[in-house]
C-alpha cells in the first residue's frame, strides 16, 4: 500500500526526505513535522509515562502533546518545529 | 511624547490595536508567538498564499484586517515568533525568542493573547488521532494538510460546525458531527438573531455546506468513548439527557481515523493574573478572566486586555476592543482623553457591544451541563502532561484538598508543559461539582507563562 | 465550641506531620491535632530542592540526616505508602570552586569517616565524569557521597498525612492559630475560624513564622524568615546524576526521578515573608545555573516558585521546650524536609520525657543565651 498523501493541493517548491522512525517521509518547505506526518498518515508521535499512545492534539503548540524527539533533542513539539531536509525525528518514550 | 505601546498577540484584538494606537501616534511593538500574523482565527497558510478556507464573508472580514495591518507593519515593531513570559507591575514584560530574551518597559501592555481550546476528558480521549477542532482547522489552513480521511466531530458552541463544513469543503469525509445542542435553536436565538446578524448568516452558511455534503448532524450527542490501538478508530456516541449524561441503548460507533473535539475554550489571562490584575472565575467565557472598565483597563497600572483573552467574545468583538484598546493605550494617562473616546469611537463601542449581546447568547451553549463530568472513569487521564487520572484527582479532593494548589501538589496535575492550561478547568470543574465555584483560585501565577529554555532566559538584554 | 486535645501541633508541614506520627505511635491513646492555616504543602516544603545529604561539617546534623536518610529509604514500608516517595539515591556532590572551601570539604570528609558517611573527596577531572555537563574550569575539587540524594517532597507529606490519620491524628487544614492563652496548666488556642482547641501540650511547627504565635505568650526567640525562589525545568533524560551543590554559585541542582531538574538559587533579599516572584530572578538564576551546569542550556523552564525559609542565628534547628512550660517548638532553619524523620523521632520522646532530651537539648533555645551556639560551617 501506498503511503497515504493528504495535501489539499499539490505544493509548490521541491520536496525533500526527511526521517522518522527510520522511515523517508517526504515534506515541501514550510511544513511543520506534525502536518508532513500526518499527510503521510503518521499520528502516534510519543508514547506517555503511563505507556499510553499521544499525538497531535491542540495543532496550536499549547498542549505540548505532540512532543516527540528532533535530532536528538527530546520535549521538540511537531507541530511547532518546521521541518528540514535530513531531519531525523523519532517516538518520544517518556521523558526521552 | 508618544507613548510605547506593547502589544502581546497578534489576531484580530492585537492586530487592531496595532493600527490604531499607530494612527494615534504611538510607538507600537508587536508580539506574536507564530511565525505569521493572524492569530488562531484570522490564520494565514505557511506555505500557499493562495489557500482559501472559510467562507467569502470571512475571508474578506480576514482579508480588510490583514491589508489594514500590512499597510503599517513597517512602521510599527512586529516581532512573529516571539513569547511574552512574564508581566511585571511596571509594566514590566519579559519576551524572548528561541534564543535570547528582553526586557521591555513600555508604557503600556495590551495583553491580546486570545483563547486555546477546551475538552472534556472521557476514556480514550489521549488517543493519537483525537484532536481539537482547532487543530484541524489550523492544519488545513495555515499547512494545506487533511487532518485525516474520516472525521468525526463532536462538541459544542460555532466552531465545530464551522470547522466540520470547512473540512468538507476540503475533501474531507465528515463521518458525523455530534453537538451538545442544536444548533438551529442557537441560531434562531431571537437576540442573536438581531444583535448578530452577521455571525448568524456565517453559521447558516456553514449549516448549508453541511447539508450539500449530506452529512450526518445529530444534536444532544455526546462521545463516549474513542478506541483503537496506536490510533482512533471508532468513537461511540450517544444521546444525552439534557444534562451530559448519556442515555443508555442509545448508543451508536462510528468508525473514523480522526476525533476532533471542541468543548469550549480556556483564555490564555496567565500574564494578566501574573500581573496582580483582579480576575474572576467564568467557566462558561472560559476559565479566570481579567476583570475590565469599558475601556480595557484592569486592576493594574499601565495593563489593558482586549479580545478573547478579557473572556470569550468571538473575533467581531476582538476587533472592536482591540481598537479601544489601542486608543485607550496611545492616551493611557490622560483621562479626559480618554473618557472621552467613548464619545470619539462610539462607532467601535456600539459595534462592541452588539456582538457581546449575540456572544452572551452563545454562551449559553457553552455552558457545560454537570454530566459531562461524568464521561471520564477512574482511569481517564485529566492531566495529559503528567499522566494524572481522574480517580488521583478524586483521591485528593476525597483527602480534603480541594484548592487548586493543593491539588496540583499532591497530584502533579497541571505541573506539565502546558502550564495546566489543558486540565485546570476539568480539575476545578471536578472539585466544584454541586457547590459555587465563583470564588474558586487558580494556582498561583507565577514565571513563567510559557515552557522557555534556560539559554533564552540567559541571553537576555535589558534596555 | 472548644475542642480538647492532649496534644496540639500547629503546622502540618513535614515537621508538623511526622511529629504527629511519631507522637501517634508512641502514645496510642493521646488525643492528637494538627492544624494548619494553609492548605496541602503550602508552606516551605512544596518549595525546596527536594535533596537530602548526610554530607555535613557537624556531627550534629550528620546525624539528624543519617537516621532520616534511612528513614526515607524504608518510607514506603514504614508509613505503609506502597506507591513510595520517588527516593533516588544518585549522591550529592558539592563542588569548591576555591582552596578555603576544599579544605573544609577535607575536614567534613575526616569527620564523615568517623561517622560512617561514605562521602569521597573528587579531583575536578573526577567531578566532571560524574556530571558531564558540568563546567570543569576554575574548579578545585568535589565531595561526593553516593548514600546522598532526593526524593518528592509532596509524596512524602502525602504519605505522612495519610499514614498520621490512619493513627488517628486528626489534621485539619485552613484553620488560622491567632493567639495562645494560658489557662491553669493548659492552653486555650484561638483560631480564626473560631474552633478554639483546649490542648494540654502545643508543638509549634510554623517554622519561620513561629514568632507571631510566640509573641501572644511573651516568648521571644531569634527566629526570621528569607525569602527564596526556585525553578523547574521540563523532564528531560537523566542529565545531573547527583544533585550538585556549588558554593560559588550559591545553588543547589536537583534532577528529581520524573526527570524535572530543581534548582533553588540563592539571591540576596531582604529578611521577611514575600513570596512574590522578583523580576530579575530568572536571568539571574538561569546566569549561576549555566557558568556551572552548561550542558542545562536547551532544557525548558516550566515555572517558578517564590517560599519563605526559616533563620536562626546560627542556622541549626530548634527543638525543645521552650521556657513556658509544656509549649514545645520544632523550628527547621532551612533543612526541614531532610531532617524531618529524624526530628519526628527525637520530639516524640522529648513531649513525654522529664528534663532534656539527650538529643534535642544541643538544640534548646537555651544556646542563644549561652552563646553555645552550633553554626555549620558549609551551607548554600
Amino acid at each position: 500500500m501506498n503511503a497515504p498523501d493528504r495535501r489539499i493541493r499539490k505544493k509548490t517548491g521541491d520536496s525533500f526526505l526527511f526521517e522518522f522512525e527510520g522511515r523517508s517521509i517526504t515534506a515541501w518547505p514550510g511544513e511543520t513535522v506534525a502536518a508532513a506526518l500526518i499527510a503521510s498518515g503518521h499520528y502516534n508521535l510519543r508514547t506517555a509515562e503511563d505507556q499510553s499512545n499521544r499525538g497531535l492534539f491542540c495543532g496550536i503548540g499549547m498542549c505540548w502533546e505532540c512532543r516527540c524527539v528532533v535530532d536528538g533533542n527530546p520535549n521538540t513539539r511537531a507541530c511547532m518545529t518546521e521541518v528540514k531536509p535530513g531531519m531525523i525525528v523519532r517516538r518520544q518514550h517518556g521523558v526521552g | 511624547m508618544p507613548l510605547h505601546v506593547v502589544i502581546v498577540g497578534a489576531g484580530p484584538a492585537g492586530m487592531a490595536a496595532a493600527i490604531e494606537a499607530r494612527r494615534r501616534g504611538s510607538k507600537v511593538t508587536l508580539l506574536d508567538e507564530m511565525a505569521r500574523s493572524g492569530g488562531q482565527i484570522f490564520r494565514q497558510s505557511a506555505i500557499d498564499s493562495e489557500l482559501r478556507v472559510g467562507l467569502p464573508s470571512e475571508l474578506k472580514r480576514k482579508a480588510d484586517l490583514l491589508s489594514g495591518f500590512n499597510a503599517i507593519s513597517d512602521q510599527i515593531d512586529y516581532r512573529a515568533n516571539h513569547t511574552a513570559y512574564a508581566l511585571f507591575e511596571g509594566p514590566e514584560l519579559h519576551v524572548s525568542d528561541d534564543n535570547c530574551s528582553e526586557v521591555l518597559k513600555p508604557d503600556v501592555v495590551i495583553i491580546a493573547t486570545g483563547v486555546c481550546e477546551r475538552a472534556v476528558p472521557f476514556p480514550g480521549w489521549t488517543l493519537p488521532g483525537v484532536v481539537n477542532v482547532g487543530g484541524a482547522q489550523t492544519l488545513l489552513k495555515s499547512q494545506g494538510v487533511k487532518i485525516g480521511e474520516r472525521v468525526v466531530i463532536a462538541g459544542s458552541g460555532a466552531l465545530p460546525i464551522a470547522v466540520a463544513a470547512q473540512l468538507s469543503k476540503a475533501g474531507v469525509h465528515v463521518v458525523a458531527v455530534a453537538m451538545l445542542y442544536p444548533m438551529r435553536s442557537l441560531l434562531v436565538h431571537p437576540y442573536a438573531l438581531w444583535a448578530g446578524r452577521r455571525v448568524v448568516l456565517e453559521g447558516f452558511s456553514y449549516l448549508n455546506v453541511l447539508r450539500q455534503h449530506d452529512i450526518l448532524m445529530l444534536s444532544r450527542y455526546v462521545p463516549l468513548r474513542a478506541d483503537g490501538s496506536d490510533h482512533v478508530e471508532s468513537v461511540q456516541i450517544a444521546q444525552h439527557d439534557g444534562t451530559g449524561r448519556p442515555v443508555p441503548g442509545t448508543e451508536k460507533r462510528v468508525g473514523c481515523d480522526i476525533l476532533a473535539l471542541n468543548y469550549g475554550f480556556t483564555v490564555n489571562s496567565e500574564l494578566a493574573a501574573m500581573a496582580g490584575v483582579d480576575m474572576t472565575y467564568r467557566p462558561e467565557q472560559g476559565g479566570w478572566i481579567p476583570i475590565t472598565d469599558q475601556f480595557c483597563r484592569t486592576s493594574c497600572s499601565g495593563v489593558l486586555v482586549a479580545g478573547d483573552s478579557g473572556g470569550l467574545r468571538g473575533a467581531w468583538v476582538a476587533q472592536a476592543e482591540g481598537r479601544i484598546a489601542g486608543a485607550v493605550a496611545s492616551r493611557y494617562y490622560d483621562e479626559r482623553a480618554v473618557s472621552n473616546l467613548s464619545q470619539e469611537m462610539s462607532q467601535s463601542f456600539k459595534e462592541r457591544s452588539r456582538h457581546q449581546s449575540f456572544q452572551k447568547a452563545m454562551q449559553q451553549f457553552l455552558q457545560l451541563p454537570t454530566g459531562v463530568w461524568g464521561w471520564a472513569d477512574e482511569e481517564t487521564v485529566v492531566c495529559r502532561c503528567e499522566c494524572v487520572t481522574q480517580k488521583q484527582i478524586q483521591t485528593a479532593i476525597d483527602n480534603g484538598h480541594t484548592s487548586l494548589n493543593a491539588i496540583k501538589r499532591n497530584t502533579r496535575a497541571g505541573m506539565g508543559w502546558c502550564g495546566g492550561r489543558m486540565c485546570m478547568q476539568n480539575v476545578a470543574a471536578q472539585v466544584s461539582v454541586g457547590k459555587p465555584s465563583e470564588d474558586l483560585q487558580p494556582m498561583t501565577p507565577r514565571p513563567v507563562a510559557r515552557p522557555i529554555s534556560l539559554q533564552a532566559i540567559r541571553n537576555q538584554t535589558i534596555p | 465550641m472548644t475542642q480538647t486535645a492532649d496534644i496540639l501541633i500547629i503546622g502540618a508541614g513535614p515537621y508538623g506531620l511526622s511529629c504527629a506520627w511519631w507522637t501517634a505511635l508512641r502514645e496510642p491513646k493521646a488525643k492528637i491535632v494538627v492544624v494548619d492555616e494553609g492548605d496541602f504543602a503550602c508552606g516551605g516544603i512544596g518549595r525546596n530542592a527536594s535533596s537530602m545529604r548526610m554530607q555535613w561539617g557537624l556531627e550534629l546534623n550528620i546525624k539528624l540526616c543519617k537516621e532520616s536518610i534511612a528513614f526515607f529509604e524504608e518510607a514506603g514500608k514504614r508509613l505503609d505508602y506502597p506507591r513510595g516517595i520517588d527516593l533516588r539515591q544518585q549522591g550529592y556532590l558539592l563542588l569548591a570552586h576555591d582552596e578555603s572551601t576544599f579544605a573544609q570539604f577535607k575536614a567534613n570528609h575526616e569527620l564523615h569517616k568517623k561517622n560512617d558517611v561514605p562521602s569521597k573527596l573528587l579531583t575536578p577531572e573526577e567531578c566532571g565524569k560524574l556530571v558531564p555537563v558540568l563546567n570543569t574550569e576554575g574548579l578545585v575539587g568535589g565531595s561526593f557521597c553516593h548514600k546522598d540524594g532526593n526524593a518528592s517532597p509532596f509524596l512524602w507529606l502525602d504519605a505522612l498525612l495519610q499514614a498520621a490519620r490512619r493513627l488517628n491524628v486528626e489534621v485539619r487544614m485552613n484553620t488560622r492559630v491567632d493567639r495562645l492563652i494560658t489557662q491553669g496548666d493548659r492552653f486555650l488556642v484561638v483560631t480564626r475560624e473560631q474552633q478554639d482547641i483546649s490542648a494540654a501540650k502545643i508543638l509549634l511547627c510554623t517554622d519561620w513564622a513561629a514568632p507571631q504565635l510566640l509573641q501572644t505568650v511573651g516568648i521571644d526567640l531569634p527566629i526570621t524568615g528569607m525569602p527564596k525562589q526556585g525553578l523547574v525545568t521540563e523532564a528531560w533524560p537523566e542529565i545531573v546524576a547527583p544533585v550538585v551543590i556549588s558554593f560559588k554559585h550559591d545553588f543547589a541542582v536537583s534532577q528529581v526521578l520524573r526527570g524535572n531538574i530543581l534548582a533553588v538559587v540563592a539571591q540576596d533579599r531582604p529578611d521577611g515573608d514575600d513570596t512574590r516572584s522578583t523580576p530579575d530572578y530568572l536571568s539571574f538564576a538561569s546566569r549561576q545555573i549555566l557558568d556551572c551546569l552548561p550542558g542545562l542550556a536547551a532544557i525548558k523552564v516550566l515555572r517558578t516558585w517564590g517560599g519563605v525559609i526559616s533563620k536562626t542565628p546560627d542556622m541549626q534547628a530548634i527543638l525543645g521546650e521552650t521556657e513556658l512550660e509544656n509549649l514545645y517548638i520544632a523550628v527547621s532553619a532551612y533543612k526541614g524536609f531532610m531532617t524531618s524523620p529524624a526530628v519526628g523521632r527525637i520530639m516524640s520522646e522529648a513531649l513525654f520525657d522529664s528534663g532534656a532530651h539527650p538529643e534535642a537539648a544541643p538544640f534548646g533555645t537555651e544556646r542563644f543565651k549561652t552563646g553555645n551556639l552550633i553554626p555549620e560551617p558549609l551551607t548554600v
